[in-house]
């Protein structure tokens, strides 16, 4: 080293001693709390768990298992403690060029014998310095306890090691955001309120464009994959992004994760990091531009760069505006599914529009106050005022009339990658643990990669959920006219004035009829795009068919295409209990008849439930592998026309629990069409009686409305009239509101005969029958008349 | 020398200082003049290189000094208010400053510590207004930097102090080369220190000049002259800045050196003729009003 390196290298050491001596506070909180969460409580969490596993004399493995869970979950990249780190950065920046906010310490910093670029570097050192030694001091302690305490794998390591990574990027990104602060304002109090305002503006501007858009636009519909994966200046909303939007269900899952999952988990997180990256670069080189050109005189004054001021002021006075028109909305009780209705539109714009303008003035005058740090301007720069409130009610204005065309976007085909359609009205549903690779065993022996408390691992996926994420339609002409129909559907309702859509509350008002569905755009540019759709009733069956029958559509609505590890676990059991399959009697139990040696299932027993209104069959089901494969068969035959035309048998509902963590539910309706899916049942021993076979001995039909009604039909002939007109069940693909009729309850009472091979538990109050709409019996008709 | 050549600072619709220059030769005391407001401390700040002049340049010994490491060595800035690390002693801060400055002399700053009688281990939070002024003094003193900025420094120290301050500052001119650059809104706090004055007034430089120079180019003369056409001779024949009469007792400031006034007032008959000692406050009063401006108000009774 030559003799000037030395001494500049002397001189940088003596430095920040210096800086460190004047820091110790900082430097004690971040070293308190990095001892506190890295050693100390690895080291309370390891002992825990031995304790814990121990009393539940939990095998090695599994208490090994269980502790590299822990540090997994405590250490690695599922860590809810981020906004520490956010804290700790913004306050480390400001902290350290804090003498920016005082002329007397300005005097004496700024005249002693250092050029501007060497005091910004020692003193953005000096941060970096304070942050990371404890952090990589105390890491490492809880590193060697793991190790030592045979709590880490590899994989688990390399997890660790990129989340200190992360951190490290966290840090400086918040650092520097912090930094900017302090060169844009003169005094502490102003540069914790911008930290806030860069922190939080960009964020808050996005989600303030989604409430808009939730309550005005009555297409709106929101995806996960539609949020931002990170903000430039915020570094907080890019450390919680994953664990809001994320849909991998390993975020809170209680296990270490295979490195399949890290590496979901590393792309699920890489944009937040590189805005982070981007922020703590170019944000940093702001700062030192920032530092070189700020006037030593500024010091105490609010914002330095008057330009700065106006478009600070401006934006914080807009987003209050917004939130109060929202929040005037919200109060009337007015989103994009209850519309307002027209004799009330006026008074209620009024106070939006009135409450809007109330805050932006009132927001923009406590802005100029403090800049001013004078009430008395409380109406200076009066221009930014009236901008601020021209501005919000432009926003409110643009999102009231709909000017960018939401609710009239249907995406060109040739524009579209691919789409999802997902229907709400009465499709099957299902929760399945989804285990996308775990059969992919890992090399390492340390990596056994399973939870003590699981006999399985990957996320639990729900039927809408797979849908949206999974669905990949190409037939995109067909596709954009169905959602053309079903968009064109709901404006014309929003435009009728009267309520858009039925809420939950059930509303009579109905303007909007059809089928409710979400049709979810995956563009060429990458982007996602949704809308929230009426399919009307009267769309044309021939489109739907040809979207309903292709394949990608069917394998991503129907749970069967997803129960691989459900035959696999099925299959295990098997071999495990010595079943004979060639057995029936072993093959299917049924549960629910009076005089089975046992009514209920036990682990890791498939139970199949499959009923209609009149009768059910519980058993335990050992073929659902030959099941399963007849439901995959039929269901690729049927589309939209067959369902419509058609009621369904029944509803079958699959159950799955090993009580060890693993559990699986699904239903979905049988129609005469699964040949081959009621081939299986039948030949099992599941048959399902229809309604019209059950030997009711009297029918009482009920009216819930302003006068209780209620008339028991006792007649055979009558009663063979109300059968013929039921349905074997109310649930079922592409029903309508006009195929069972809802106003009547019909109670079908069989005989003592019919419980001597049927559940008295289930049946005991009478069956609850459906009724078709166009086939109720005349005798009915007149005994309960249309109100 | 620190030399600014039309320099201008203003902060905000306020202009500090308006396109000044001024000179400061090395090897003598500097005293610069100015009412409050004036733009003395701005142009400390500015030849300190705190603060970045909107035109013109300041530099020391030819070099700018604006964020100039070399050149910063050479200059100590004393504000008013010094401000010293927090919880610290004076032993912590000549620490600190020899840190900062490469030819910080620890061996000096405890000699005058001792002369100042001020304990090094004391916490400085506890020292009064004039020993926290003396500590900075010190500081700068020991910082063995050839120019030394006092603003308003010697205001608020005693007499006592004021002439040990003064004879150190004589040492340390002859021993290094110092230049102290003072700053005061009150003339006679300093006049008895300065070889040169600059005043300031509203951002503009009213007049500097060395005081020697200022008492050699001006006469205050008493005399009683023989006739009233004498008296007009004299008027007429010489620059006459002040006069006043009292009786037949005429006292004149008069623009001349003594050698010129005498033989002047040779060929004049007067019955009383004197010429008298002028005192900073004098001259400053005469070379001020003679350009219209009333420096009477720097004069603190």
């Amino acid at each position: 080293m030559s003799n000037s390196e030395q001494k500049s290298f002397y001189t940088f050491g003596k430095i920040q001693k210096h800086i460190i001596s004047r820091r110790i506070w900082l430097a004690g909180l971040m070293t308190l709390y990095f001892i506190l969460y890295y050693p100390v409580a690895v080291a309370m969490q390891i002992t825990r768990s031995n304790q814990s596993g121990m009393m539940r004399s939990l095998s090695t493995e599994m208490l090994r298992n269980d502790r590299l869970s822990l540090i997994s979950a405590w250490m690695g990249m599922r860590s809810s403690f981020l906004f520490v780190i956010v804290f700790l950065g913004i306050l480390a920046g400001i902290q350290e060029f804090s003498y920016l906010f005082s002329s007397d310490k300005i005097d004496f910093y700024e005249s002693q014998p250092l050029s501007r670029k060497a005091r910004f570097g020692n003193l953005y050192l000096n941060g970096i310095l304070l942050f990371s030694i404890p952090l990589i001091v105390n890491w490492g302690l809880a590193v060697l306890i793991s190790i030592a305490t045979n709590s880490l794998n590899a994989i688990t390591l390399e997890e660790l090691l990129y989340q200190l990574f992360r951190i490290l990027l966290v840090f400086l990104a918040s650092y520097s955001i912090g930094i900017l602060s302090v060169m844009l304002t003169g005094n502490l109090i102003v540069a914790v309120l911008m930290s806030i305002f860069l922190e939080v503006f960009g964020w808050l501007g996005w989600y303030l464009t989604v409430a808009l858009g939730s309550t005005f636009y009555i297409t709106w519909a929101f995806v996960n994959s539609q949020a931002p994966r990170g903000f430039l200046l915020s570094t907080l909303y890019n450390t919680i992004y994953p664990s809001v939007y994320s849909s991998m269900g390993v975020m809170y899952a209680r296990y270490p994760l295979m490195a399949y999952e890290l590496k979901n988990m590393v792309s699920s997180t890489l944009p937040g990091d590189f805005c982070n990256i981007a922020c703590a670069v170019l944000i940093g080189v702001c700062d030192l531009m920032l530092f070189s050109r700020r006037k030593m005189e500024a010091a105490g004054e609010s914002v330095l760069f008057r330009p700065l001021r106006a478009v600070i002021k401006i934006i914080v006075s807009v987003y209050g505006g917004i939130i109060t028109a929202l929040l005037v909305l919200g109060i009337f009780g007015i989103n994009n599914r209850v519309g307002i209705a027209a004799e009330n539109q006026l008074s209620i714009y009024v106070y939006v529009f009135a409450g809007a303008l109330f805050m932006c003035f009132l927001a923009a005058g406590v802005m100029q106050s403090i800049y001013d740090f004078n009430i008395r301007r409380f109406f200076g720069s009066v221009w930014s005022m009236l901008l601020s409130g021209a501005l919000c009610l432009l926003i409110l204005g643009f999102y009231h009339f709909d000017l960018s065309g939401y609710d009239r976007w249907v995406p060109s085909p040739e524009k579209t990658a691919y789409a999802s359609l997902v229907v709400y009205d009465g499709f099957p549903w299902f929760n399945i643990p989804y285990e996308a690779d775990s059969d992919i065993a890992s090399d390492s022996p340390y990596d056994t990669g399973i939870s003590p408390y699981s006999t399985s691992r990957g996320s639990m996926i729900n039927s809408n959920d797979y849908a949206e994420n999974n669905m990949r339609i190409t037939d995109l002409k067909s596709l954009t006219a169905i959602a053309s129909a079903g968009m064109e559907n709901m404006t014309a309702a929003k435009q009728s004035g009267k309520t858009a859509v039925v809420t939950d509350a059930g509303t009579n008002e109905m303007a909007a009829s059809g089928w409710n569905a979400k049709v979810i755009y995956k563009l060429k540019n990458g982007k996602t795009a949704a809308r929230n759709i009426r399919i009307p009733y009267s769309v044309d069956p021939e489109l739907m068919d040809k979207v309903t029958g292709q394949e990608e559509y069917i394998r991503s609505i129907f749970p069967v295409f997803l129960d691989d590890s459900l035959r696999n676990k099925i299959n295990k059991e098997i071999q495990a209990r010595q079943i004979d399959m060639s057995d029936p009697e072993q093959r299917t139990i049924i549960l629910n008849r009076p005089g089975s040696f046992r009514g209920v299932t036990t682990a890791s027993e498939p139970k199949l439930y499959f009923y209609n209104d009149a009768d059910s069959v519980t058993a335990v089901c050992w073929f659902y592998t030959e099941l399963s494969d007849a439901l995959r068969e039929d269901l690729l035959k049927m589309s939209f026309s067959d369902y419509t035309q058609e009621d369904a048998l029944g509803n079958l509902n699959i159950e799955f629990d090993d009580y060890n963590g693993y559990y699986l539910n699904y239903e979905m309706p049988v129609y005469a069409g699964y040949e081959k899916t009621i081939k299986v049942l039948e030949e099992n021993g599941i048959r399902l009686a229809s309604v019209q076979e059950i030997p009711f001995e009297s029918i009482v039909v009920r009216r819930w409305s302003e006068t209780y009604e209620e008339k028991t039909y006792k007649d055979a002939n009558e009663i063979r009239s109300i059968l013929d007109a039921c349905m074997q069940t109310n649930s079922g693909l592409w029903k309508t509101d006009s195929n069972w009729e809802k106003s009547l309850d019909v109670i079908g009472q069989p005989g003592e005969a019919y419980y001597e091979t049927r559940s008295r538990y289930e049946f005991g109050d009478g069956c609850s029958l459906t009724l078709k709409t166009d086939l109720v019996p005349d005798f009915v008709k007149a005994d309960f008349p249309k109100e | 020398m620190i030399e600014a050549v039309r320099l201008s600072k203003s902060f905000g619709d306020v202009k500090a200082l308006n396109k000044i220059t001024l000179e400061i030769a090395d090897g003598q005391i500097f005293g610069l003049l100015g009412t409050n407001g004036a733009g003395k401390s701005t142009f400390l700040r500015l030849a300190a290189g705190i603060l970045k002049q909107d035109e013109g340049t300041v530099c020391a010994d030819g070099r700018p000094v604006y964020d100039n490491q070399l050149v910063k060595q050479e200059i100590f800035f004393i504000p008013n208010d010094y401000y010293f690390l927090p919880n610290s002693t004076p032993e912590d801060m000549c620490r600190y400053i020899a840190d900062i400055y490469p030819r910080f002399d620890t061996y000096k700053s405890r000699q005058l510590l001792k002369f100042f009688n001020l304990n090094s281990d004391r916490k400085i939070a506890g020292f009064s207004k004039g020993m926290k002024k003396q500590l900075s003094l010190i500081l700068g003193l020991s910082s063995g930097t050839r120019y030394l900025l006092c603003d308003e420094t010697f205001d608020g120290l005693d007499p006592v102090a004021r002439q040990a301050v003064k004879s150190l500052f004589a040492r340390e001119m002859v021993d290094r080369d110092l230049t102290p650059v003072i700053s005061s809104h009150n003339l006679r706090e300093i006049e008895d220190i300065c070889d040169h004055i600059g005043l300031l007034h509203e951002g503009g430089v009213l007049l500097s000049q060395d005081i020697e120079k200022m008492k050699l180019g001006l006469q205050k003369v008493q005399c009683v002259f023989a006739s009233a056409e004498d008296r007009v001779k004299a008027f007429s024949g010489m620059d006459v800045m002040v006069s006043e009469s009292r009786g037949k007792l005429d006292t004149m400031t008069i623009r001349g050196t003594r050698e010129d006034t005498e033989n002047y007032f040779r060929g004049i008959h007067t019955v009383f003729f004197e010429i008298l000692p002028l005192t900073l406050e004098e001259i400053f009063i005469s070379e001020t009003e003679a350009v219209g401006y009333d420096v009477r108000k720097f004069i603190i009774e």
